[in-house]
């Protein structure tokens, strides 16, 4: 029994020691935030459809050297994402910056959205109009009464013309 | 005829949203343009693989339109697209290597058993120069004019298909407009 034990637990710890996960001590708790918000919104160019922290595409472990250099120098979280745009173009952020190529990828939806808002304020519009020409309906049958006695006075008026002769 | 209209739309729709997907069809999604493009090759300070006593810097990719073709020896794609550049050079195409996250001897050592096309072969051991060209991956070959300005890029082998329809007609047109400004 305890031999079971012993070898589900180192199969259980050799597990960590398979995954590829860089190990970096980070200055401050910030910087280490910094790293790791990057490594989740940056995406690795090679196999697309990962993100860097992600990946273990040679290239995606590059990369994530890179924004672990160039944060503990200290530089922003924009000022690493232009870095990566810079080589290897808007494809590599999650989050592609508001340009007049991504104007309609950013605020298309919210033209759609706002389409479909004056579409429906349209149709409740045209509905009330359609019930309010429902509700007048009184003086419609009045008119429709109406009609039919003048057409009737019309049909008299002809058979009678058609009895003279 | 107006609500006529209204249930033409759904149809309409269907139809553009169509057109939109076609333009799509046989693209190739892993296709990257570089982000280079039309920009001046990154500064680089590197040993030549033959030569790590000799360094150079960008200037060794103007004065004329070249190939930069990135390689390494634990590239598979690499050994299928060498016949390839070695044919290519003896037509006549400067080709610049970019040897690439490599070994020295054993890159010195494939080059003297394959054959060498390249008219220098610069050494980025640790992929440096490569990051920030924006290699992702070898091999891939550029298109740089003679004043060392990125022209184009193919991420892949190099082969008769890829040269006659893709490479040539740029690396051509670069050389024509070289000569026309002299």
């Amino acid at each position: 029994m305890l031999r079971f034990i012993l070898i589900f637990l180192s199969v259980l710890c050799s597990g960590s020691g398979l995954a590829d996960i860089d190990v970096h001590s980070f200055s401050s708790t910030k910087a280490q935030e910094t790293y790791q918000g990057l490594t989740r919104e940056l995406r690795c160019p090679k196999c697309q459809n990962q993100d860097i922290a992600d990946s273990n595409a040679p290239i995606a472990k590059d990369m994530r050297a890179q924004v672990y250099r160039l944060v503990e120098e200290g530089k922003t979280h924009d000022e690493v994402v232009d870095f990566m745009i810079e080589r290897f173009g808007d494809f590599v952020t999650y989050k592609p910056k508001v340009s007049t190529e991504t104007l309609l990828l950013w605020y298309g939806p919210w033209v759609f959205i706002g389409i479909g808002f004056l579409v429906i304020v349209g149709l409740a519009r045209k509905q009330k109009n359609a019930s309010k020409q429902l509700g007048s309906s009184s003086d419609g049958v009045a008119d429709e009464g109406q009609k039919t006695k003048q057409d009737k006075a019309k049909l008299d008026d002809l058979l009678s013309k058609f009895d003279d002769d | 005829m107006k609500s006529r209209f209204i249930y033409l739309t759904p149809l309409i729709l269907a139809i553009g949203l169509g057109l939109i997907l076609y333009t799509a069809i046989g693209k190739d999604p892993s296709h990257l343009e570089t982000a280079r493009m039309n920009d001046p090759v990154p500064v680089f300070d590197l040993a030549l693989l033959d030569n790590p006593g000799t360094r150079v810097d960008q200037s060794v990719l103007t004065g004329r339109s070249q190939l930069l073709n990135v390689w390494a020896t634990w590239c598979p794609a690499c050994r299928t697209e060498h016949p390839y550049l070695i044919a290519l050079a003896e037509q006549g195409v400067p080709i610049v290597g970019l040897n690439y996250k490599d070994n020295q001897a054993k890159a010195n050592q494939w080059l003297a058993d394959l054959g060498d096309p390249y008219t220098v072969n610069l050494y980025d051991p640790k992929g440096i120069f490569g990051f920030d060209l924006g290699v992702y991956g070898a091999p891939e070959t550029y298109l740089i004019d003679k004043h060392g300005y990125v022209r184009y890029r193919h991420v892949g082998e190099v082969n008769q298909r890829v040269w006659e329809t893709l490479l040539k007609p740029r690396f051509e047109a670069l050389t024509r407009s070289s000569i026309n400004t002299k």
